[in-house]
């Protein structure tokens, strides 16, 4: 385990990515830690990826990671909710990293587009811009747009006929609120 | 017609039809002012309005979208939900409240502006060293309160 102390769930996150490479789970980082990669530097608590897994595979990565010393809770969200299924890994210092089953109109070619980003000697698949900012305009939240503005803002080259493609599949609010980034 | 075809026309169809809409409202037209300066049916601008577009053609959308000067761009995808239809042209599009604070905003352009200059890696150790920075201050804070507490209870 990296993590030695509270305020490392970005340590713990590559711990979980040991486990997923081992289990030859594809996976993107997305969240905070995405948001970094992005240009929206800010602490969070814990660290997010998405992996694309039924609730029933997701319950089997949950043993394997008990099997591991993880902390592991399996929760599953309501039938409207865009997220099925979330693993919630946890270690003995409070850190903290949720595992999305995935994410309702998401593009399933998004794992395609990941980058690989060095990280305290290894190696993470962070979600691509466009789909972080489309993710980020569905969520809307104040600071997911904040977030979404700077990683329009910091981008060197950007896909915009993806990025409305990526984000038009989460409905027309997110593509109403990338039109008003877009502005 | 292959039905993922007929799905993506009727997304562009409903896409389009919600702009026209959403664009007469902001010149804050009546539908019945519309279809007269327009020269628009008002029962085809009703279900313009209502976005009941299912017997109404994309040519016609694309007409009527003419006929208001509404500057439009439309797009398909590899599937129907990918398609829509978007506004195009500065000062169509509304855009977000300018910031409150120009101090604000030169202190957030600031912080971008360092964050460019780093590499994704080096932005993730910042953002660790954030999160690490912010988890001590968090436990300063609670070890400062357990003991102001503590006191305050003796007394009772």
């Amino acid at each position: 385990m990296r993590a030695r102390r509270h305020g490392q769930s970005p340590l713990l996150l590559l711990d979980v990515i040991d486990v997923l490479k081992r289990e030859e789970v594809d996976y993107a980082v997305i969240g905070a830690l995405a948001a970094a990669v992005y240009g929206a530097i800010r602490a969070s608590a814990d660290a997010d990826a998405l992996v694309s897994l039924t609730v029933t595979k997701l319950s089997n990565l949950s043993q394997v990671f008990k099997k591991k010393g993880f902390a592991v809770e399996l929760r599953r969200g309501d039938s409207d909710d865009p997220i099925p299924a979330m693993l919630v890994i946890g270690d003995k210092h409070q850190n903290r990293v949720d595992l999305l089953g995935g994410l309702r109109g998401l593009d399933p070619q998004m794992l395609a587009r990941t980058m690989d980003v060095p990280f305290s000697g290894a190696t993470m698949r962070v979600v691509g811009r466009e789909d972080f900012i489309a993710m980020k305009c569905f969520a809307a939240g104040p600071q997911h747009l904040e977030d979404a503005s700077i990683a329009l803002e910091t981008a060197e080259q950007l896909d915009l006929d993806l990025l409305r493609q990526v984000t038009r599949r989460f409905g027309r609010p997110a593509a109403d609120a990338l039109e008003l980034l877009l502005a | 017609m292959p039905p993922t075809d007929i799905a993506t026309i009727q997304a562009l169809r409903a896409d389009l039809a919600l702009q026209i809409a959403r664009h007469l409202t902001r010149r804050q037209l009546s539908q019945v002012e519309a279809a007269r300066v327009f020269d628009i049916p008002q029962p085809t601008l009703s279900k313009i309005v209502n976005g009941r577009v299912d017997d109404l053609s994309l040519e016609l959308l694309i007409r009527i979208a003419v006929r208001t000067g509404l500057p439009v761009v439309m797009q398909t995808g590899s599937v129907p939900e990918e398609a829509g239809a978007y506004l195009s042209g500065k000062g169509v599009i509304p855009s977000l409240a300018p910031p409150t604070s120009k101090l604000a905003q030169s202190a957030r352009d600031a912080l971008i502006e360092a964050a460019r200059k780093l590499t994704p890696e080096q932005r993730l150790n910042a953002m660790l060293e954030q999160t690490q920075l912010v988890s001590e201050l968090h436990s300063s804070g609670r070890r400062l309160q357990g003991r102001r507490a503590r006191p305050a209870g003796r007394a009772r």
